[in-house]
């Protein structure tokens, strides 16, 4: 036994010396399995609401436009929201456990899905992605509701028109249109040494994955060329692609953003102290003009015409760890947020998550719609595509 | 006592028993105390819906286990980001020494920066004790995939710290005496001594 092996022993030890007490976790998983009962006794009704909690409710923060909102204004006593007032529903579908909650308020079970982890609305119903027992799989839901498994495999990827997908399995990495429930013009290569889909720009899909030494690696495979051929392959990490897809936006050295050129992975400029974490994502606008982050210290967003050379936030949202987000249109953005109990005084329900949107013509002010914290399942918000 | 209330009493039971231990591992699994509630909460609600067909109590452990470790490794994709790396670190009771506590702190950030499936694979193999094949087992995946997992796993570590100045095999903080044996109840109460 070497040292290191002792010494990973001894630190993840000393991590968990102290641990914070529970309280009734046995009663709440006994709630959450029987609202779960529920809910598969109802499936197939997709027009019926299902009785989980949905908990609406606004507030608006100020803040300085450039500088983080008041943390206290967002944190304190007066930030819990006033849960006896509803507001309409957020301005995108949400992904709530087994089921797709619609900005009309109707919701869609997934029935068929097996661990439904995210999701993409397209012209034609919703594009969901599936955590299973032997990777993932891409389900395709129509607007009534049926669901037809489409593909499944290690990684899977929806292009912005939500038309092209991409998948790896056993080795091999696929790119196909989706026509309905049809999938055309598949093209497939080998020999990307373990590297799957996960997003497409300029044409080509993105590949990533675990390189040799464990490090994370990206690459391009370009269909149109032919097989995948072994790029430059560099960057701690890619995060996304704009919106036309002709530029990627990744990670380089110590917290710094660059901007990179898909074709042979060339990193055109940069910017650097913006905070970026190994949780940070990245949400391009519509436009091309915002990037938003999110990560465990909130949103930030960026205007991309200025940040290589003034990287301050245009606007920063904190004190609330963001998971998700989605642009509704080239001027709103929403994402989901974590508020848990020491934040919002004596609630006792637990964590709560709030969908929140901000404008970027009127930086300084968020608005949130909370949902309960009653349902502990995972939520996302769902990006529309094409 | 009908059925359901009985069934209800036994997971309760178990509950009481296993949770703290749990929390700890989904700590190690996710990195700050929230999600591990989160996690926990979720592989307590799992643990529960497939209670009758788990049968035997004895059973129903290395189930959750199982729960725990995959539904963590999934939601790592896409929904947790609650790590950070700190610059700071936090006052502990405990009298270590200060450069232990920094070296521990180095090692804590780099483990939580491995992917899910390698820092799963760290937890299973050198917290809970579980040898190859068992880790295996909870994973779902070949021997020899846990052996190259935990193998990538090691290697970046020490490249990691090496880089950090930190050199593994021969600092004598990272070089703690071997366990003992112990039972599995007391191997996740460890990291409370």
């Amino acid at each position: 036994m070497g040292s290191l092996e002792s010494a990973l022993r001894d630190t993840f030890a000393a991590q968990v010396r102290t641990q914070p007490a529970l309280e009734d976790v046995a009663g709440r998983a006994v709630v959450s399995a029987g609202r779960i009962r529920l809910r598969r006794r109802v499936l197939g009704a997709a027009a019926i609401a299902v009785s989980v909690a949905l908990v609406s409710a606004g507030v608006a923060v100020f803040g300085e436009r450039g500088r983080a909102a008041d943390p206290d204004r967002l944190a304190g006593p007066t930030a819990v929201p006033d849960l006896s007032h509803t507001l309409a529903a957020p301005p995108v579908d949400l992904l709530v456990g087994r089921e797709i909650r619609r900005t009309d308020g109707t919701v869609v079970a997934l029935a068929l899905v097996p661990n439904p982890n995210r999701a993409w609305r397209t012209s034609d119903g919703w594009l969901v992605e599936s955590v299973e027992t032997l990777g993932t799989g891409l389900w395709f839901v129509d607007l009534a509701g049926k669901q037809t498994a489409m593909v499944s495999g290690e990684k899977v990827a929806v292009a912005p028109d939500g038309v092209r997908i991409a998948w790896s399995r056993a080795g091999r990495v696929s790119v196909a249109d989706r026509v309905g429930t049809a999938l055309t013009r598949t093209a497939e290569t080998g020999g990307t040494g373990g590297l799957g889909p996960i997003g497409f720009a300029a044409g080509g899909v993105v590949l990533g994955g675990t390189g040799a030494g464990g490090a994370d690696t990206y690459d391009m495979w370009f269909p149109a060329k032919g097989a995948y051929a072994v790029g430059p392959r560099g960057f701690d990490r890619i995060l996304a692609a704009n919106a036309a897809g002709t530029r990627l936006f990744g990670v380089t050295g110590p917290d710094c953003l660059a901007e990179i050129d898909p074709d042979g992975l060339r990193v055109l400029r940069s910017a650097c102290g913006l905070g970026l974490t190994i949780g940070t994502h990245a949400y391009p606008s519509p436009d091309g003009r915002w990037v938003a982050f999110v990560d465990a210290d909130g949103m930030s967003l960026y205007d991309l015409r200025t940040v290589w050379t003034r990287p301050g936030a245009t606007a920063s949202v904190g004190t609330f760890g963001a998971t998700t987000a989605a642009w509704v249109d080239a001027t709103s953005l929403v994402f989901l947020s974590r508020l848990t109990v020491n934040k919002v005084g004596s609630r006792p329900e637990g964590p709560l998550r709030a969908v929140a949107l901000v404008s970027t013509t009127d930086l300084t002010q968020v608005t949130y719609t909370y949902l309960s914290g009653e349902d502990r399942d995972p939520v996302a918000v769902i990006p529309r595509l094409g | 006592m009908d059925a359901d209330s009985s069934m209800e009493a036994e997971f309760r039971q178990f509950v009481a028993a296993r949770s703290a231990a749990l929390l700890r591992t989904a700590y190690l699994l996710v990195g700050d105390w929230a999600h591990a509630e989160d996690l926990l909460q979720a592989t307590l609600t799992k643990t529960y819906l497939a209670w009758r067909r788990l049968g035997e109590i004895e059973s129903v452990e290395p189930y959750a286990r199982r729960v725990l470790v995959t539904t963590a490794t999934s939601w790592w994709r896409r929904r947790w980001h609650g790590e950070r790396p700190t610059a700071v670190i936090p006052d502990r009771a405990a009298p270590d020494r200060f450069d232990e506590r920094v070296e521990r702190q180095a090692l804590w950030r780099h483990v939580r920066a491995l992917p899910a499936r390698q820092r799963a694979v760290l937890v299973l193999r050198f917290y809970e004790d579980l040898t190859e094949a068992e880790t295996a087992r909870v994973l779902g995946v070949a021997v020899g995939t846990v052996k190259s997992q935990c193998a990538r796993a090691l290697a970046s570590l020490r490249s990691q710290l090496a880089e950090g100045g930190v050199e593994a095999a021969s600092r004598p903080v990272l070089s703690a005496a071997p366990r003992q044996a112990v039972e599995p109840d007391q191997r996740a109460d460890a990291g409370r001594a």
